[in-house]
């Protein structure tokens, strides 16, 4: 009889574990996913606006839903309750990338605006800028 | 696509010297389904909307694959099996305020407005009129609305094992705060 409860027990156990790993694995893989996958694609920022403004299919099939990694010129930031943009633009490009960071995924003290800054996030498409969510910084 | 470009700056910085147009890039729409089995929500927070307060003409432009969810693997069916948001990568609206005598943009107030155009989704579109407001503070307008859609109506087929976790209508909340430029 008390074999049969460990072997119960240890059913539950496993039961248990697999259930966790499960639900780790396929229901909160999330932001953390972008810190630590590696970017399929590290791109110039006016080289990618290039991209998209001169053949946006072409470009939505290349980047659409990636991780990647973009630099350029940090032109400006905002804070809202809800999460932390990011807007770089060259001087000489009429469009910009915007990344939308979490709050927790951001340190403000640490932008300059005007200085080079490195972002990797998931390339959404291009509307009126290259959009990139879910974004970290890079080094 | 160089043209789109030009013709959006065109829209917002051309026509007449006097002619303002309000710009926001950062616009907040989100939906919210509820049924006895689930309730979802996502939320897109880089929407394009530009606002003319001279001809009441609104326009709102978003990438599908920026909607949000808490959960990753509903954010994975949403764009691959309900938007096909490879296929579609955006949905828009273009419409006018059909009130637009009942608005002074240049004194601070909430002013409630009736909105109907087009919204494009999944590469279908229909006619929408909406009630909304838009709160003027220290000059620059902001806009929410809230109305409901429903999927089928956007050729959205949901599978049966799934039918009775996503709703029937759908509710769309719209808030843009603009910028004038």
């Amino acid at each position: 009889m008390k074999k049969i409860y460990k072997y119960l027990l240890a059913l539950l156990g496993i039961g248990i574990i697999v259930f966790l790993i499960t639900w780790q694995v396929v229901f909160k893989k999330s932001d953390s996913s972008v810190k630590n996958s590696k970017a399929e694609y590290e791109i110039e920022a006016s080289q990618i606006i290039n991209q998209f403004e001169t053949n946006e299919e072409l470009t939505n099939n290349q980047y659409l839903g990636k991780v990647i990694i973009v630099s350029g010129t940090l032109e400006s930031f905002k804070e809202t309750p809800n999460d932390i943009s990011l807007y770089l633009k060259q001087e000489t490009d009429i469009s910009g990338i915007l990344c939308s960071f979490d709050k927790t995924a951001i340190d403000l003290s640490v932008l300059k605006t005007g200085s080079p800054i490195k972002v990797k996030g998931i390339c959404t498409g291009y509307l009126i800028d290259v959009v990139m969510n879910k974004c970290v910084l890079e080094e | 696509m160089k043209f789109k470009i030009i013709l959006f700056f065109l829209l917002v910085f051309a026509g007449n010297t006097y002619s303002q147009r309000y710009v926001s890039k950062t616009s907040h729409v989100w939906f919210y389904s509820h049924t006895a089995m689930e309730d979802i929500e996502a939320h897109n927070r880089q929407a394009v909307s530009i606002l003319d307060p001279q001809t009441g003409d609104i326009q709102f432009s978003l990438l599908v694959k920026s909607f949000e969810f808490k959960v990753a693997l509903m954010q994975e069916h949403f764009n691959e099996n309900y938007m096909e948001s490879s296929t579609f990568p955006k949905s828009s609206f273009k419409g006018k305020i059909t009130n637009l005598d009942q608005i002074d943009f240049k004194k601070d107030g909430s002013y409630k407005v009736i909105v109907t155009g087009d919204i494009t989704l999944h590469g279908v579109t229909k006619a929408i009129s909406t009630e909304g407001t838009i709160d003027i503070v220290n000059g620059k307008p902001t806009a929410k609305a809230k109305f409901t859609i429903s999927p089928t109506d956007y050729n959205i087929s949901i599978p049966s094992v799934v039918e009775n976790k996503i709703a029937k209508s759908v509710e769309i909340t719209i808030d843009a705060g603009y910028e004038s430029n």
